[in-house]
């Protein structure tokens, strides 16, 4: 796969770049698309990009909606590319984030945010841990155990040592 | 670089790294941020490292108590956090607060500063406009935004030399009550809704500006000095102090000792905002009519270099088109001028002789795109289209629009410019009267192709204005429903590189958390070794207070020698009881080089206030390596907080009058502590542990009685234990102890007779008993102390009873001896000897 041609040029100009998914699958998008990763960004910047970015971290599935999601915000950029894209305004982009993230179940959304972190998205990074926030607000360190299975790993007296080192954030 | 995953499979918010779940706790309320840390073990330090901090009131209006509480979470929460994480940014952001006590906002902006913030936002409630930032300068080498709104900035805050990286600075609905606002670096600045000083105008002293938006000013506008970088400007004058009664009915004011403009011609003499600006690139000056300060500072009109596009309002030509004029003689490179008309002269006048027709008034050569954007087709426009139609030489475009600008519309960040145009249909009155126009200029232009017959030379020339005037028409002729798909991407009521200026300023702001100032007294950037906290509580106010805030008798106090790295607070002698929860911290200048005495804050001894143990905590945190903490003699029932210390750079601790209890006095978390000192304290533990300590003093420490503290101590060296109250503690295995002084006079473990010089024979005597029990542990400890070196004991009246005990010691060299009663008698005996005088 890597010895394929990974550079294109649309007659759109701008310089097309394939990202390569842990499975495998192959993404081309523009370099202004692109960009939006400060982890390629840089890349694109050492001239790195030539065979392709293999991204060994990330699923297809997940590097799916991060295309999409860049596609969509990529701005004056996308118009090169996507005609259908390439007049979104800022309200149908609020509707395209919050759509996606609410429909997101848990573990998606959590690789999401893990590819985010990895290919430094902060917008995509951003929207994606403001949802977790969001599920873990309000909730008591029980509740929030429960919904995201975490582990109690102290024994009683240490959670009780914490409680009371932080008291201060614990009394409302 | 993929990363670890922790077990529990992908699907879990336990695979995410460290990095992402601190990136999540930000987006919660703070206190549910803090509260994670007892979910897991894996939880417990994450909020300490959260890179982006938001201070909220949650919406909430903030009573006194409310706002006691946020004090009390946000000291916590900014001295325990942990100092060697990044701090990206941090956001101020209260609602409404009613109390007399402020919420502590300078000193947590300056603390979050120490922190190397790089981005601070303070946004109040309105109805809290009248809080006043600290008048003391902002020292950062990090900070690169600040965004303020609804608050009061004086002189020395808005000097910002010491914040070297500071480029943009945002200010909205600010009082701003200072002679200058001062930076080498600043590059944007937003002033939207401020009110600014009169008597001196306030001065905008920023060389290195490029991008300058001054909106809706209150008060006198400010002077701007000379930008040499500036690149795009904005200023919009509505309701400022700088007008002019007589210019609202469209008179000027020639009248000298008029109190308005005479304030602006006479008092500062200089030119105002034009000045400032003559070198950028863009500029959009719009002003109402009666607002004097362009006009005035056209006296002194500066050559505008580099100006390319320009945007007016009708302040340009309300008095004929003299100012108009006066700026197309000076922009010798425009490429594009707009002109919005929007408000209708009250009392147009056509000052005959004001302008000379025949006079070319344009200097620049490049002009070639002319927007005239009105509501209502007036004698301005006619005369307007005349000299453009007259004189715009090399005039490609010329644009006339009748339309209504929305100006409180949104801003639309997609670049295509913050107002949107909306086409009137025009009238058949007013399409006469423009026809009216047309036929006059066509007019002229007959006469001039006359001329030209006669001069070939200008010929062409007649030619390119026939053509233009031919597009005018056609353009006039659409106007009944022009299509907006028609109309030139030029036709923009901003200029492209403008509104993407502006959208770009939008979106830093948007993308930057504004954080306050000042908080920490133990920056750890300055090597901090010893760390002191005193205080002292005497009664009386005999020494003049300081008043802080809101504070009531705040005594100074004194902090020195931050360099040294030394650390010292204490109350300078007098009384230091604050009003509850100020928070008595000093702030240590970093450049503060030598011993000088600092300002200081209020030392509050109230026997409930946690602040001591928040700095002790945050010291350890700052790695200290000694503290000391003497309270005062009647405060000596202040218990410090019941949590072990955790330290890895402890080395000695000091106490003085306080109450300790168990886990504090488990010192298994500080493995470097060697010494500790305690005096007048009041120990409530069954055990003061410690695998590392080498030095214990104990002087007039009260035990805890039931059962006798232990003190496990095994690496002890030295031992001093003088006056022990209450029951004498048990000393377990010390088997390095070189030197042991134990004084015992005022302890519960005597019997009455012997203040006698009797024994205790009986042996159902309670004291002897209890004392019994206090005997056999000490047997043991002496037993153990192989001491090597001296051995000192001094006791009252009780000798007797410890030879017993002494016997037992083989290895002795020197054996002083004391008695109270009498000059201590000091005896020097050989080994053998003092077996046999204890036999």
């Amino acid at each position: 796969m890597a010895a394929a041609a990974a550079e294109a040029t649309t007659d759109g100009g701008g310089k097309m770049i394939i990202l390569i998914s842990a499975d495998g699958k192959r993404f081309e998008v523009t370099e202004a698309v692109a960009s939006q990763s400060q982890l390629i960004s840089n890349m694109i910047e050492d001239d790195c990009t030539e065979n392709g970015v293999r991204l060994p971290n990330v699923d297809g599935d997940i590097l799916t909606m991060v295309v999409d999601y860049c596609n969509m915000h990529a701005g004056d950029a996308a118009a090169a590319g996507d005609t259908m894209k390439a007049s979104s305004t800022e309200e149908e982009l609020k509707k395209f984030d919050a759509e996606l993230v609410q429909a997101l179940e848990n573990p998606v959304l959590f690789k999401l945010i893990l590819a985010a972190n990895f290919l430094n998205i902060k917008s995509l990074l951003d929207m994606t841990c403001q949802r977790v926030a969001d599920m873990m607000s309000g909730k008591t360190p029980e509740q929030m155990r429960e919904t995201f299975s975490i582990e109690n790993d102290f024994t009683p007296e240490e959670e009780a040592a914490i409680r009371q080192e932080n008291a201060w954030a614990f009394d409302d | 670089m993929p990363h670890p995953r922790p077990r529990g499979g992908g699907d879990r918010l336990g695979a995410l790294p460290d990095e992402a779940l601190q990136h999540v706790l930000p987006f919660l309320p703070l206190p549910e941020a803090v509260r994670t840390g007892a979910l897991a073990r894996r939880w417990r330090h994450l909020w300490k490292s959260m890179p982006v901090l938001r201070i909220t009131g949650e919406g909430r209006v903030l009573n006194r108590s409310g706002v006691r509480r946020l004090n009390r979470f946000v000291n916590h929460l900014l001295l325990l956090r942990d100092r060697s994480a990044r701090l990206d940014a941090c956001e101020i952001n209260l609602g409404t607060f009613r109390s007399q006590d402020d919420p502590q906002i300078n000193l947590w902006i300056r603390h979050v500063l120490l922190c190397e913030a790089r981005d601070l936002r303070v946004h109040l409630s309105i109805d809290n406009n009248s809080f006043e930032m600290e008048n003391l300068a902002l020292v950062s080498r990090h900070l690169t935004r600040l965004e303020l709104s609804n608050v009061v900035l004086k002189d020395h805050f808005l000097n910002f030399s010491s914040c070297p990286a500071l480029e943009e600075l945002v200010t909205r609905n600010c009082h701003i009550e200072a002679e200058e606002i001062l930076s080498e670096s600043l590059k944007w600045l937003t002033a939207v809704d401020c009110v600014f000083s009169s008597y001196p105008r306030t001065r905008i002293s920023l060389p290195s500006l490029v991008a300058l938006e001054l909106t809706e000013p209150w008060g006198s506008t400010p002077v701007l000095e000379s930008m040499p970088s500036l690149l795009t400007a904005s200023i919009k004058l509505t309701d400022c102090d700088d007008h002019c009664g007589k210019e609202e009915f469209g008179g000027s004011c020639d009248d000298n000792a008029c109190d308005n403009c005479g304030a602006n011609g006479g008092s500062s003499g200089d030119c105002v905002l034009l000045d400032g600006l003559s070198e950028a690139k863009t500029l959009e000056l719009i002003a109402k009519p009666r607002v004097f300060i362009f006009r005035s500072d056209l006296m002194w009109c500066p050559t505008f270099g580099k100006l390319k596009t320009l945007l007016l309002n009708e302040w340009s030509v309300a008095i004929d088109l003299v100012e108009l004029i006066c700026f197309l003689q000076h922009t010798p490179v425009l490429e594009k001028l707009t002109l919005q008309l929007c408000e209708g002269p009250v009392n147009w006048m056509e000052n005959e002789g004001s302008y000379d027709p025949t006079e070319n008034p344009f200097a620049s050569k490049q002009l070639k795109v002319v927007e005239v954007k009105f509501e209502k087709f007036d004698l301005r426009v006619h005369k307007i289209i005349m000299i453009f139609s007259t004189y715009g030489v090399n005039i490609e475009q010329i644009y006339i629009q009748r339309s209504v600008v929305h100006s409180e519309e949104p801003t639309d960040d997609s670049g295509a410019g913050p107002s949107r145009v909306r086409t009137l249909p025009i009238s058949t009155s007013e399409n006469a009267q423009l026809k009216i126009t047309i036929d006059q200029m066509l007019g002229q232009q007959q006469e001039l192709l006359a001329q030209q017959q006669q001069q070939q030379h200008f010929l062409s020339q007649l030619q390119r204005r026939q053509q233009i005037l031919c597009d005018i028409t056609a353009q006039l002729s659409k106007y009944a429903a022009p299509p907006i798909s028609q109309r030139p991407p030029q036709a923009n009521l901003y200029p492209s590189d403008m509104a993407l200026s502006v959208s770009i300023l939008w979106s830093l702001m948007l993308a930057v958390g504004l954080l306050p100032l000042q908080l920490d007294l133990f920056n750890p950037s300055l090597g901090l070794s010893l760390c002191i906290l005193w205080g002292r509580r005497l009664r009386g106010d005999k020494f003049p207070a300081r008043r802080m805030g809101m504070g009531t008798n705040v005594a100074p106090l004194y902090f020195t020698g931050a360099a040294t790295g030394e650390f010292w607070l204490h109350g300078g002698g007098s009384d230091v009881v604050s009003s509850d929860g100020e928070f008595p911290v000093a702030i240590p200048n970093p450049d503060n080089k030598g011993r000088g005495m600092l300002d200081c804050i209020g030392l509050q001894l109230d026997l409930d206030d946690p602040c001591i143990n928040l700095w002790i905590r945050h010291a350890l945190l700052c790695e200290t390596q000694a503290l000391q903490v003497h309270l005062s003699i009647d405060s000596d029932s202040y218990e410090l907080e019941d949590v072990a210390l955790v330290s890895q750079h402890l080395m000695r601790l000091d106490l003085c009058s306080v109450v300790l209890k168990d886990y504090f006095l488990n010192f298994l978390c500080c493995p470097v502590l060697k010494e500790l000192l305690m005096r007048k304290c009041c120990i409530k533990a069954r055990k003061i542990s410690s695998e590392s300590l080498k030095r214990l003093t104990a002087v007039d420490c009260s035990f805890y009685s039931y059962p006798r503290v232990r003190i496990f101590l095994p690496s002890l060296v030295a031992l001093e234990l003088t006056g022990p109250q209450e029951n004498t503690p048990v000393l377990e295995s010390m088997p390095s102890l070189l030197t042991e002084s134990i004084e015992l006079t005022y302890c519960d473990d005597h019997c009455g007779k012997e203040e006698f010089g009797g024994l205790c024979d009986y042996n159902a005597c309670d004291s002897y008993e209890a004392r019994k029990t206090e005997i056999d542990p000490n047997k043991q400890r002496i037993e153990r102390t192989s001491a090597k070196a001296h051995l000192s004991i001094g006791w009252n009246r009780k000798g007797a009873n410890r030879k017993s005990s002494l016997r037992m010691i083989q290895e002795l060299d020197l054996f002083y001896f004391g008695f109270h009663q009498s000059p201590p008698v000091e005896c020097s005996i050989e080994k053998y000897d003092w077996h046999n005088l204890l036999r």
